[in-house]
């Protein structure tokens, strides 16, 4: 199926920060569920392992194993970064000049607090993920929520957003609610589905059970040079994103990591 | 009247916080001791008036049986005012505790006494109110209500209406036709918070807040009193 998506989507997508795609990647999926468990165990097997253990505040500290370039480590996944169905919807989202942003893998035996795809991705250049979970996933069992409209992201909405929901220690402090409580929308998937978003909206994930697995392979617009000068003007002017407002932990992640990883 | 200075209990600045960033705010139980009272103040003053009947050609409200094709809702305008059982609400030192926190200097405007047979489609409570002016809403459902049932969702965010988001969701959510044709989807499909509820609990909303609700069986009730902030808003982006 080399469609794309359909005008519903993409209204969907650009409305709402996201959109799900039930059963793209169904014919694949077992053979795409072979190839994440032999990449992770390839790169865990590695002296040293490739596979990075991370137990930061976003993850309420508890631990998320991370392989990152995924697409690099096995050919199936790989496969997948050049299929027709995400190149022609990339090029919906992004226009002709796109190019692929990174991919990683991540195993979940743990929360991911609320926070952009934005670390090391200036806000203004325009990303997006197809995320690919491979086990039945319910808003009680660890399912992505999206807040949506925050890819809208110089709204008042979404810039409260990002520095109130920034600690997961504070969320409590700020709304009165715990961090799964948080208005949001869940998206449920099952294995073969493929979730659509944009780096900008804000996501997380709760109630999940151990081993949650997702690989995830990214794209972003190609700006000319002129954008990227006035890009980072933007960014020097505003003492925004790479700054006190990043959603790097605290730490930071490995530099091996250089584009949004995040559930 | 104005609120003037609340003697009850009012919200925490986490809750004017929540407010003032999702559009609206659940109190769970808040007059859960006064519940059965105010219940049956709601039958009686629905049994001593003449209710308006919805047109049934209104856009926003879809009856899903047809035998209420043309009984969609009924309404009695104005409905606390001047009722022995429920007047009282309007001073009530809670619902002007959340007035003040959450608009400063108010004046009540008014009440609707509803009874619903349909699905509510998404919409901002913005008539005869200009956006510009901050109005919120508590709303008493009196019967328990969830997502299958009927209960209120909201899409938080909205409330600044100004914004691109809150602009697109008012052109495209206009009615069940627009939505389905620029979404594909029925309004119980949109992404929204859906606010499960029990009588006795109260939400507030602001009017500029797209919200309704999809799925309730037919008599749904509910009532509404509505406050409107003196000075205009100009932080609403």
């Amino acid at each position: 199926m080399t469609t794309g998506l359909t005008a519903h989507q993409v209204a969907h997508f650009d409305t709402f920060g996201y959109v799900a795609l039930p059963g793209l990647f169904l014919d694949e999926i077992t053979n795409l569920d072979t190839a994440f468990e032999e990449a992770f165990a390839a790169a865990a097997a590695l002296d040293p392992p490739e596979v990075l253990e991370f137990e930061g505040d976003l993850h309420l500290n508890q631990t998320r194993r991370i392989l990152m370039s995924i697409a690099d480590r096995h050919p199936a996944i790989g496969a997948v970064r050049a299929d027709p169905r995400l190149q022609t919807i990339a090029g919906q989202i992004l226009g002709d000049r796109f190019e692929e942003a990174g991919s990683d893998g991540s195993i979940f035996s743990c929360e991911s607090s609320w926070h952009a795809d934005t670390f090391h991705a200036p806000l203004r250049q325009r990303h997006i993920k197809f995320s690919f979970y491979l086990d039945s996933l319910g808003g009680e069992s660890g399912a992505i929520r999206m807040i949506p409209g925050t890819n809208h992201h110089q709204t008042r909405f979404a810039r409260t957003l990002r520095r109130t929901l920034r600690d997961p220690a504070e969320i409590e402090t700020a709304f009165g609610v715990d961090p799964g409580s948080v208005p949001s929308v869940v998206v449920p998937s099952e294995p073969g589905d493929v979730i659509l978003w944009d780096y900008r909206t804000i996501h997380g994930s709760f109630r999940g059970g151990d081993r949650r697995r997702l690989f995830s392979i990214s794209f972003r617009e190609i700006l000319d040079e002129a954008d990227e000068q006035s890009g980072a003007n933007e960014l020097s002017a505003s003492s925004g994103w790479l700054g006190d407002n990043s959603d790097v932990p605290e730490g930071g992640l490995s530099q091996a990591i250089t584009h949004g990883s995040g559930s | 009247m104005t609120t003037g200075i609340a003697t009850g209990p009012t919200l925490t600045e986490a809750q004017v916080e929540f407010f003032n960033t999702f559009g609206y705010l659940v109190l769970p139980g808040w007059f859960a001791a006064e519940i059965d009272d105010i219940t049956r103040a709601f039958e009686a003053k629905f049994a001593a008036s003449e209710p308006v009947l919805m047109d049934a050609a209104n856009p926003y409200h879809v009856a899903t049986d047809p035998a209420y094709a043309e009984h969609l809702r009924e309404i009695v305008v104005p409905f606390v005012e001047g009722d022995d059982g429920l007047e009282w609400l309007v001073t009530d030192p809670r619902l002007t505790g959340v007035v003040e926190a959450l608009l400063g200097d108010a004046e009540f405007r008014g009440s609707d006494g509803n009874r619903f047979n349909c699905d509510v489609h998404y919409h901002a409570d913005v008539y005869l109110s200009p956006l510009r002016t901050r109005n919120v809403k508590v709303y008493f459902y009196l019967e328990d209500l969830t997502a299958e049932t009927g209960a209120l969702r909201m899409i938080p965010g909205t409330n600044f209406h100004l914004s691109p988001f809150a602009r697109a969701l008012q052109r495209d959510l206009q009615s069940p036709d627009h939505t389905e044709s620029t979404f594909g989807l029925h309004g119980r499909e949109v992404p929204a918070v859906t606010l499960p509820t029990q009588p006795g609990d109260i939400v507030v909303g602001d009017f500029r807040t797209l919200h309704g609700s999809f799925g309730g069986a037919p008599g749904r009730r509910l009532f509404t009193l509505n406050w409107r902030k003196i000075e205009p808003d100009a932080a609403a982006e």
